[in-house]
């Protein structure tokens, strides 16, 4: 064997090796545009951009008169034989943590009914005055560390409104939130037993922002900070409820979940938005709105 | 297996030969690799998504008659490949190639020293662009090919952190293009100041494949690649907001009537540079009655390791990862910002679709080695425990706040950390390496409930 060993050969199937791996192996997306797409759209923005240096200015919001005030209600219920259960995780690295049983919370489900939880539902329309007198602002709304997992797992808040983040247990733990484009939102803090930190938000996000536990990376939460105070977060049994909403007015509405992102609940629903006009007083109940599993892909 | 030399079959093996290597330094398809790669990390591919919504919407057609599923599906082809175009033509728009870099002025980056750092290994001249009678509509300039000659088989052209080496280390080098640094004299998860990149740049990172440029390049050639970073990772940045934009807000940012959107592509680029240009220094306090530690008498020196090392295991939390003894084993399996999402995903060959390069944990740091990559002077110790580590679990130090409760006598309240007394920890932790083996805890240090 070793008398008929061909060093050439093997180096040529080495470098064929080499070449056909290193082709499979990149399949990234390539950033070049096509002559049209460049003459088309990329020579009129290049010139707008070198034309203009302080093209800048945030888009005027048009201000809308609400007429007086409603409540827009409704229930999610997850169209399934039975109720997915979260994988249960290994926390013995803490031993706190160990005698808690924490399961993934990334869908949640109640058994008993179907209702579907942490559905966030806000408002997308902008352009209101003063919110209802029933929003009061600058008050701290709490992110509990407790049990080792956070409570609630998906809390919208309003920007007006603090978030004070809290450890009720008899264990260390930090808070981790990335807030895209937000320096102020994004933090990572170490908060020891019984501390608590109050962080505000610089930025009304389209997403919830991800808020992790370094010390036990089980742990996660969905913070979303609102611009305006219309919004809610499915309970339990997967019921929605929004009081005081602008009436009078063509509102849309965001509808999202950390699972499937934009929720088409509904086949008529783009990017998980709807449209409704309610009016002064209603309370206008969207009933059960059902969805399926293959919207979690599950 | 090849048991003669066949000339027939060497020949033939030549030719495969010489194939292999045309393919290695062509690279594969028609571009010669000079050119940029979007950012599709933790994106599932286009089958992949259209099998998603493919399955959707036959759920919801058996409910719903009114849906035609292959029109649907048609619309989502297109739409795909449409916002696929719009982004790859507003990022070419906005910063340019590799070898016609551009840069929106509200970056407020320095297009001169960008075009040091780009262009190809050992520079080249552009011509100036000239209009039909003659006249320069815009002027030449030289490209200095800095990066690809230091840089890029790391850090990638695009400086995804995935250049041809890059698969080969831990850590990986950095994908600039989240914006994220980590070793920042900022607050916690801001953007780093130049000299912070230059820090790293000159120095190095100890403990990884980062070496020190501080010898092989100029303070000049140093500041065209710091710029050359930056532009990266606005770039980048840009990217990412734009691509939410358009495949998660459904934004469009060119129009079918020739116009675009550039407002929304004004908003995107301006929020990114506000988070550059708006950043706070956190200057450190003075140490408790300050003096240094060369200037601390013996008797002080141990008083300020002790209460470091007290701080260490209970205010400070640090054994919570870095473990009773420094060894960087308290903690849990854990991974940085470009690796937590991949840990999500538990299949390999669907991880392997969304993300480059294969899932790498994060080692709490083992301080008992006195390997420290963002530096091993006490101000690079300090700034790591006040600020933390943006993009690693590593969280800042609680200071100042409420009293909390004292894990070693319980029913008390005890004061929270101070800023000053980082500085003992600063002491206790460059301390560490110089008393392997037999600082291990001692019992009544350890808080009962392991804090």
């Amino acid at each position: 064997m070793a008398r008929n060993f061909n060093p050439q050969i093997l180096l040529c199937l080495m470098l064929i090796v080499i070449s056909a791996f290193g082709c499979a192996e990149d399949e990234r997306q390539s950033a070049a545009v096509s002559d049209d797409v460049y003459n088309e759209w990329v020579v009129p923005l290049r010139q707008s951009m070198a034309s203009a240096e302080s093209a800048g200015g945030g888009g005027e919001v048009v201000q809308l008169d609400p007429t007086g005030w409603a409540t827009i209600t409704g229930r999610f219920v997850y169209d399934a034989p039975s109720a997915p259960v979260g994988v249960a995780f290994s926390t013995t690295s803490d031993p706190v943590c160990g005698a808690f049983n924490i399961r993934d919370e990334s869908l949640m489900v109640n058994a008993n009914g179907m209702g579907l939880a942490n559905v966030f539902v806000y408002l997308r329309t902008r352009g209101f005055g003063d919110p209802h007198e029933s929003y009061v602002p600058g008050q701290e709304i709490v992110l509990a560390n407790n049990g080792c997992r956070f409570e609630p797992h998906a809390l919208a808040i309003w920007m007006e409104n603090k978030i004070k983040v809290t450890n009720e247990d008899p264990t260390g733990h930090n808070t981790n939130c990335t807030a895209p484009g937000d320096p102020k939102g994004s933090f990572n803090e170490s908060i020891p037993a019984g501390a608590f930190i109050v962080k505000e938000f610089g930025r009304s996000q389209p997403r919830p922002n991800e808020v992790k536990c370094s010390i036990h990376p089980w742990m996660s939460a969905k913070v979303l900070p609102r611009e305006n105070p219309y919004f809610a977060t499915t309970d339990a049994d997967g019921n929605f409820r929004i009081e005081n909403v602008p009436a009078g007015i063509e509102l849309e509405f965001q509808v999202l979940h950390e699972l499937s992102g934009n929720l088409n609940a509904d086949a008529s629903w783009n990017n998980g938005r709807f449209k409704v006009t309610l009016q002064n007083d209603e309370t206008h109940d969207m009933g059960v709105i059902s969805v399926g599993p293959a919207l979690f892909g599950r | 297996m090849f048991p003669h030399s066949n000339p027939r079959t060497t020949r033939q093996a030549t030719l495969l030969c010489c194939l292999a290597l045309a393919t290695i330094f062509t690279g594969c398809g028609s571009s010669d690799g000079v050119e940029f790669v979007l950012n599709t990390e933790g994106v599932p591919s286009f089958e992949t998504q259209l099998a998603q919504q493919s399955e959707i919407l036959a759920s919801q057609a058996e409910s719903n008659a009114d849906i035609n599923v292959d029109e649907r599906l048609d619309e989502f082809s297109d739409s795909y490949f449409r916002k696929t175009d719009e982004l790859a033509a507003a990022l070419e728009a906005l910063f340019g190639t590799p070898d016609d870099p551009a840069r929106p002025p509200q970056t407020g980056l320095d297009i001169d020293l960008i075009r040091r750092a780009a262009g190809p290994t050992g520079g080249a001249d552009v011509e100036p662009l000239l209009d039909e009678d003659g006249n320069v509509i815009a002027p030449g300039y030289h490209l200095g090919g800095l990066y690809r000659e230091h840089c890029v088989h790391c850090h990638g052209m695009t400086g995804d952190g995935a250049g041809p080496t890059a698969l080969f280390l831990n850590p990986y080098p950095r994908d600039y293009r989240q914006g994220t640094f980590k070793f920042t004299s900022t607050q916690s998860k801001e953007k780093p100041t130049d000299e912070d990149l230059r820090r790293t740049i000159e120095n190095g990172l100890h403990g990884t494949l980062m070496p020190a440029f501080r010898v092989a390049l100029t303070a000049d050639e140093i500041s065209a690649l710091i710029e050359y970073v930056k532009y990266f990772a606005m770039r980048g940045e840009v990217e990412l907001f734009l691509r939410a934009e358009l495949f998660e807000s459904g934004e469009t940012l060119f129009f079918e009537d020739g116009t675009f959107n550039g407002e929304l592509i004004n908003t995107n680029v301006e929020l990114v540079a506000s988070l550059w240009s708006n950043v706070t220094v956190v200057q450190p306090v003075p140490r408790p009655g300050g003096k240094s530690w060369e200037e601390l008498t013996a008797a002080e020196k141990q008083e300020s390791l002790e209460i470091g090392e007290r701080l260490f295991r209970n205010e400070g939390q640090c054994i919570k990862c870095h473990g009773p003894a420094g060894l960087g084993d308290g903690g849990q399996l854990n991974y940085d910002d470009w690796n937590t999402q991949k840990a999500l995903v538990e299949d390999e060959a669907e991880r392997a679709e969304m993300w480059l390069l294969p899932l790498q944990e994060l080692k709490a740091r083992n301080l008992q080695l006195g390997v420290f990559r963002g530096g091993r002077r006490p101000i690079d110790i300090y700034r790591r425990i006040r600020n933390g580590i943006t993009g690693t679990p590593m969280p800042a130090a609680n200071v100042g706040g409420s009293p909390i409760p004292d894990p070693l006598n319980p029913g008390q309240m005890i004061e929270p950390m101070e800023e000053e007394q980082i500085w003992h920890i600063v002491d206790y932790v460059l301390s560490l390496q110089y008393q392997r083996g037999f600082r291990t805890p001692s019992p009544e240090m350890n808080a009962p409930n392991g804090r």
